[in-house]
């Protein structure tokens, strides 16, 4: 006698496979989420290789063409340990190293986070006084 | 709006928002400076570690039912698991206050010990809040912030009565869940600062004491700083810099079906151990939201309309049908929207912190991996989050708001309910002596004090079932050592004679003790005449016992001459013939003229020299003083030489005769003397019970005692091993408040004490009975909690004082006596604390003993 406990998650966060492109039939189908990598990774390669006029078809040039995206593509794709493709991780760390300021220590509850400065006016006529304490610290 | 105030938009910028932490903290409730307001209540313990299975599924199905009438549907919620330490000097506090301002030296010396064996102990005590976010406004709340924008409407007025309802509507849902069976009680701001001051410092040195908290004592409890690296967060504490992991399920880390009661309550056992090191509390937080029937159902709709179209997809071409995943979460929403629309189920989106703490970082390494192991066992998979630490850990903050929605799970409430969070293990009174441990999943000092039970009007009787060398003993005389010095009238009866060690230490903390054994000096202690007021009642008691000491082949002939001699001696002149006695009706017999009279009193008389038979029969002793009817402990000592089990009357021997007869004479004497006490706690403590189980004789004194100890308001606490035959009483099961079953061997009295314990006898029970530890007993107290307790001898000197361990001579060989087994304690081990670590002094008194196999 048991007490099911279950979880949908699975359930509502398929990965879904495309099984044809332009009509053409991709068998068991591929994941559209490495189709958007893919193509994201591929277009700007493809045309850097064009600007550079790079040989397509002589020596390991073919290989040069094609293997980096797919490689990334493959490498980005792929599941880590939180379930999420490497790329969630990738802009996680991007994020964490230079957007936000990496290391910088929440002090007192964040409550000397300076906040971003908006914009400076010189005619004074246009300074607007925040009308309550809470907007400033918002 | 001020164009100089940045604003917050989208998910992203979320992640990346300052710290939200309350600017206001009231009773129940706390605010934010943006506006955001939070109800509080804790959820107090419930004990769920012994219950039985369908009683389990009952509570599951009723908490989750509960919930949805108590919470709105949309409604944000916040559950925080968090963990302090059992304090001693709280525990000194409530004694000395229930003792009284008279409290006598013993009693602070006792209470004072206890309270350094629980700092010493620092077992985890668990704080669980339950939140719900008041202010997401309905409709009437968004025409006036438009009528605010428009400028119809004051910005202060508005603001108040945004307040007015928030509060109102904070108080409401309170009332809901205090009435629900979770039994929530408003969150005081002392537990709310506590909350915040452990999520942002670890450490609590300090905590306001005004009934609303704002402004600067907001400032104070926000002191502290967090540095987030790359996988962990260090946190500035007073002891030191701590260490803090996040950990959250990753993306569908929660088995879809796998996971199930009983043994899937994944919040109840938030203990953890390593390999090499101590055991440590782990904290949990939850953030989630209770879906309204229209948004979960549009969730598996939008779900299931994508795995249709993955099936037509993968139909038309080569694959011919989508993957098994596809067809099996195609029927699983179905399945799931049926019950949506049947409304079986309420929907919510989770998600779940742990927060694992330590030292150093190789600690925290080894404990991120025991708790992510023991987890993946049950089928859950936890990720240490990478370059996230500070976004997972804010969420956790009270006061703060869910930033990142990629781990959260969707599931219907009973898996929420169903992972018993607010579970455990609590049992025993919330005051009292401390007697031991509570060993279960939140652990913490058990407090008992039987005679609770009868002043509070439930039945008396206490009983302590198991086999011999479990500790029975020992609990019984923590127990009457408790009692008596907080002032109980107690008796202990020995029928062994290894429990003395109970006067020595019972004196040594003040208490009033009175010995009473087999000695001269006690001979006719235990006499009727000398404790009954009405002589003629005593000569029908006097009667009696002489009756059994007569062969019953003889008794029917002996009856009618020991009851005219027993009348005789009750109603003749006292300043004549001297005080009545049952030695003076065995003189009486012995002086007649009447041949068959004169032979009867000389084998009476006999007979009342020996040993058995002196207390009660013996020639009365002038300088033996009466026994206390006020606050104290007499310890009735006999070496008895009872019948053989099985064997009828008829075929006793005589020293078999009197000592039945002795122990009759001793249920007399402990039921008249505790109707004569009164004003004070009462407990009679009668051991080796299962001498007497045997025998219909002894099943009928020990169910009259029970009955009668509830009549006389007096606790009565039966000792035995022989646990089938205790319950074969008739009636006894009716007076039994608290049962404490130790370690039994044999499956059939694991079956009745599963019984006794209103347990159903499954394997995993009667398993459990069999392997208990020495000193470890399952505790069901009087209000049908069941955990298992460790019992504790607190200090040395009672360590040595109740060890009824034989010793041994020093031999040739050198080989040394054992005494009390000096191995390492119970506790934690981990340093975790609320105070700032205080330099070492001297040695504690209170060393660390464990109750090892005596009897």
């Amino acid at each position: 006698m048991t007490y099911p406990l279950p979880t949908d998650t699975r359930h509502t966060n398929l990965e879904t496979r495309q099984y044809d492109v332009f009509g053409m039939d991709l068998g068991e189908g591929i994941p559209r989420s490495a189709i958007k990598v893919a193509a994201l990774l591929f277009t700007p390669w493809l045309l850097l290789l064009l600007v550079l006029d790079a040989p397509l078809m002589t020596g390991v040039w073919p290989t040069v063409w094609i293997s980096p995206p797919l490689v990334a593509t493959w490498l980005l794709t792929s599941r880590d340990g939180s379930g999420r493709v490497r790329l969630r991780g990738a802009r996680d760390a991007v994020v964490f190293w230079v957007i936000r300021s990496h290391r910088a220590s929440i002090v007192n509850a964040g409550t000397t986070t300076p906040t971003e400065p908006g914009p400076i006016f010189t005619d004074a006529q246009y300074v607007v006084l925040p009308s309550t304490v809470s907007e400033i610290s918002a | 709006m001020s164009i100089l105030t940045p604003r917050v938009r989208g998910r992203r910028s979320l992640v990346e928002a300052p710290l939200q932490t309350p600017a206001a903290m009231g009773d129940g409730i706390t605010a934010n400076a943006n506006g955001t307001a939070w109800a509080w209540t804790t959820i107090p313990t419930r004990s769920t570690d012994e219950v039985n299975t369908s009683e389990l599924f009952r509570l599951t199905d009723l908490a989750a039912n509960e919930l949805v009438s108590c919470c709105p549907p949309g409604a944000q919620f916040h559950v925080k698991v968090q963990w302090s330490r059992w304090s001693g000097q709280d525990h000194v506090d409530t004694e000395l206050a229930a003792v009284g301002p008279h409290a006598r030296d013993g009693q602070r010396d006792l209470i004072a010990v206890s309270g350094e064996r629980i700092d010493q102990l620092a077992s985890p005590r668990r704080q669980v809040l339950f939140g719900l976010r008041v202010d997401e406004e309905s409709s009437s709340g968004s025409v006036d912030a438009w009528r605010q924008r428009i400028g119809t409407r004051a910005e202060e007025a508005a603001a108040a009565e945004a307040l007015q309802r928030r509060v109102k509507r904070a108080a409401a849902w309170r009332s809901r869940m205090a009435g629900s069976s979770l039994s929530a009680a408003t969150a005081t701001v002392h537990e709310l600062s506590w909350a915040l001051r452990r999520d942002l410092r670890r450490t609590v040195d300090w905590l306001p004491t005004s009934s609303v908290v704002s402004r600067g004592q907001i400032a104070r409890l926000r002191g502290g700083r967090v540095t987030p690296y790359a996988d962990h967060l260090r946190i500035d504490t007073d002891a030191g810099t701590r260490y803090l992991r996040c950990l959250v399920p990753s993306v569908t880390g929660f088995p879809a079906v796998d996971l199930a009661l009983p043994g899937g309550e994944w919040l109840q056992h938030l203990i953890f151990r390593t390999e090499d090191g101590g055991p440590f509390p782990v904290e949990v937080s939850i953030r989630g939201r209770i879906l309204s029937a229209r948004d979960a159902a549009k969730r598996l709709r939008d779900a299931l309309s994508l795995c249709k179209e993955q099936g037509r997809e993968a139909a038309k071409g080569h694959a011919e049908e989508a993957p098994e995943d596809i067809s099996e979460s195609r029927e699983a929403l179905s399945g799931r929207l049926a019950e949506l629309s049947n409304r079986q189920v309420v929907m919510v989106t989770d998600t779940p912190t742990w927060l694992v703490e330590a030292d150093d970082l190789d600690t925290l390494n080894d404990r991120t991996a025991a708790v992510t192991d023991a987890y993946a066992g049950m089928g859950i998979e936890l990720w240490g989050g990478r370059h996230n630490q500070d976004a997972l850990w804010m969420s956790t903050v009270l006061g703060d708001t869910q930033r990142t929605a990629e781990f959260e799970q969707l599931r219907p409430l009973q898996t929420l309910t169903g992972s018993w969070f607010h579970g455990g293990s609590r049992v025993g009174e919330d005051t009292g002596p401390y007697v031991g441990l509570n060993v279960g999943s939140t652990p913490g000092p058990y407090r008992s004090r039987l005679s609770n039970a009868t002043r509070d009007g439930d039945p008396g009787t206490t009983v302590m079932v198991g086999r011999s060398g479990a500790g029975k003993s020992t609990a019984v005389c923590l127990h009457l050592l408790g009692e008596a010095v907080y002032g109980a009238w107690t008796l202990l009866t020995d029928f062994k004679g290894d429990l003395h060690g109970i006067t020595d230490i019972a004196r040594r903390y003040g208490v009033r003790v009175t010995e009473v054994s087999n000695l001269d000096v006690d001979a006719g202690l235990m006499c009727p005449f000398r404790y009954v007021t009405d002589p003629i009642e005593a000569a029908s008691m006097s009667t009696d016992l002489l009756l059994m000491l007569i062969h019953p082949s003889l008794a029917a002939d002996a009856e009618t001459r020991i009851r005219r001699a027993a009348t005789e001696v009750a109603t003749r002149d006292r300043d004549s013939y001297g005080p009545p006695s049952t030695a003076a009706v065995i003189e009486l017999l012995h002086d007649s003229n009447q041949p068959e009279d004169c032979s009867l009193g000389a084998a009476l008389a006999d007979t009342a020299l020996d040993p058995l038979a002196r207390p009660f029969a013996g020639p009365r002793q002038e300088h033996a003083g009466d026994l206390p009817t006020g606050a104290g402990l007499v310890y009735l000592r006999l070496n008895l030489d009872l019948p053989e089990a099985g064997h009828p009357p008829e075929q006793w021997r005589p020293r078999g005769r009197m000592s039945m007869a002795a122990v009759k004479a001793v249920f007399m004497y402990c039921a008249y003397l505790s109707g004569r006490v009164h004003g004070i706690a009462k407990v009679l403590a009668l051991t080796e019970l299962h001498l007497l189980t045997p025998h219909q004789m002894g099943r009928t004194m020990i169910g009259s005692a029970a009955r009668v100890g509830r009549a006389l308001d007096t606790s009565v606490l039966l000792d035995t091993q022989a646990c089938v035959e205790l319950t074969s009483i008739d009636g006894l099961a009716d007076q039994i408040s608290t049962v404490y079953a130790f370690r039994v061997k044999t499956l059939d009295e694991a079956t009745a004490q599963a019984a006794l314990l209103e347990l159903d006898p499954e394997p995993r029970t009667l398993q459990r009975q069999k392997s208990l530890p020495s000193g470890q007993c399952l505790v069901l107290d009087r209000w049908g909690r069941i955990a298992p307790v460790q019992f504790d001898y607190i200090t040395d000197d009672i360590a040595t004082a109740l060890n009824t361990n034989p010793e041994r001579d020093t031999g040739p060989d050198g080989e040394v006596a054992a005494t009390t087994d000096a191995s390492t304690d119970p506790a934690l081990g981990d340093d975790q604390d609320d105070r700032a670590v205080v330099a070492g002094g001297g040695p504690p008194r209170a060393r660390l003993v464990k109750i090892g196999a005596d009897q």
